[in-house]
C-alpha cells in the first residue's frame, strides 16, 4: 500500500514536471522543472533500492547536469534564443513526430503482452525490500566483462575535458578579438 | 513496514516541497514569455537593439562541467569501492590496476586543466 502510494506520488511529480518542462516558455522555469522531474525519478530509483542508479541520479543529473544547464542558460542571451526559434512555424513536423511516438508506444504495449511475465505489469513479483542490492552484481559486471569499456570511459573523460577547456578559450579569444 | 520506509517518505516531502517551492517561485518572481523584458530577470533580459553587451566569462560553465566529471568518476569510484573488499583473496593487483589506469588518465586531465588555467578564479 504505502509502496504503491510513494511510487505514484513519485510518478505524479515526475510526469507533471516533465510536461511543465517542455511547455514553459522560459528556459530558467524549464530547467527547475527538470530538476524536479530528476529527482522524482530518483525517488522511484530510492523505491527499487537501487542505491547506485539513486546516487548517480541525485550527484549526476539533479546536481551536475542541472547545474551545467543553468550556467548556459545564464551565458546566452534567453531572449535571443527565444527569437531565433520559433515552435509555431513547426508544429506540423512536431505533430508528426508525436504520431511517430504514439504509434510505437501502441506497438511497445501489444507486443509486451507476448513476453512471458504477461505484460509491462508483471503481477505477483518479489517486493523490494526482499531483493538483492544490486551494486555488488553491477559492479561485477562493470569490472569483469566491461573492464575495457570501463578504462575506455577514462579516456572519453579526457577528451571531453580537453575538449571543454579549449572550447572556452576559443570563446574567449573571440569575444576579446 | 513504515519504518523500512522512512527514508523514502523523507525524501518523498523533500521533492514535494521542492516541486511547491519550483511552481510558487516560478509563478510569483519571474515572467514566464521572455519576449517581455520587463519581466525578466536582468540576466535573462536581451539587449535593446544595437546595444551591446558585455559577454560573459565561460568560467564558471568550465567549473560546472568539471564537477560533473568529478561526478561520473565518483559514480565509478563508489562501485569499485563496493567490489574491493572480495578482491582481496588473491586479485589485490587486479583490483588496483583496473582503478588506477581510469583514475590516473583523469588525473592527468585534471592536471592539464589546472596548467591551462582553467580554474583560476578570476
Amino acid at each position: 500500500m504505502l509502496d504503491s502510494l510513494l511510487f505514484y506520488c513519485f510518478a505524479g511529480v515526475a510526469v507533471l514536471g516533465a510536461v511543465l518542462t517542455i511547455s514553459r516558455r522560459n528556459p530558467m522555469h524549464a530547467a527547475f522543472f527538470l530538476t524536479t522531474t530528476l529527482l522524482a525519478t530518483g525517488g522511484i530509483f530510492l523505491e527499487l533500492r537501487a542505491g547506485v542508479l539513486f546516487r548517480t541520479q541525485i550527484i549526476l543529473y539533479a546536481g551536475g547536469v542541472t547545474a551545467l544547464f543553468v550556467s548556459v542558460l545564464l551565458l546566452v542571451r534567453s531572449g535571443d534564443a527565444v527569437r531565433q526559434v520559433r515552435f509555431g512555424v513547426k508544429k506540423q513536423m512536431a505533430t508528426a513526430v508525436a504520431v511517430a511516438l504514439g504509434f510505437e508506444l501502441i506497438v511497445v504495449l501489444f507486443l509486451a503482452r507476448r513476453l512471458p511475465g504477461g505484460g509491462l505489469l508483471v503481477r505477483g513479483s518479489a517486493p523490494v525490500d526482499q531483493l538483492p542490492p544490486n551494486a555488488v552484481a553491477m559492479a561485477t559486471s562493470l569490472f569483469g566483462d566491461y573492464l575495457l569499456p570501463f578504462e575506455m570511459t577514462s579516456v572519453l573523460l579526457l577528451v571531453a575535458m580537453v575538449g571543454a577547456v579549449v572550447m572556452a578559450k576559443n570563446r574567449k579569444r573571440h569575444e576579446r578579438s | 513496514m513504515f519504518r523500512a520506509h522512512i527514508a523514502i517518505v523523507i525524501y518523498a516531502l523533500f521533492v514535494l516541497f521542492f516541486a511547491a517551492l519550483t511552481l510558487f517561485i516560478t509563478k510569483r518572481f519571474a515572467s514566464e514569455s521572455p519576449g517581455d523584458p520587463a519581466g525578466l530577470l536582468p540576466e535573462e533580459a536581451a539587449p535593446a537593439e544595437g546595444e551591446g553587451r558585455d559577454l560573459r566569462s565561460t568560467r564558471p560553465y568550465l567549473l560546472v562541467l568539471l564537477i560533473v566529471f568529478v561526478g561520473v568518476e565518483s559514480t565509478f569510484l563508489i562501485l569499485w569501492a563496493r567490489l574491493y573488499r572480495t578482491w582481496f583473496d588473491g586479485h589485490l593487483a587486479f583490483a588496483f590496476s583496473s582503478m588506477f589506469v581510469f583514475a590516473g588518465l583523469v588525473f592527468l586531465g585534471h592536471i592539464w586543466i589546472h596548467k591551462k588555467g582553467a580554474l583560476h578564479w578570476e
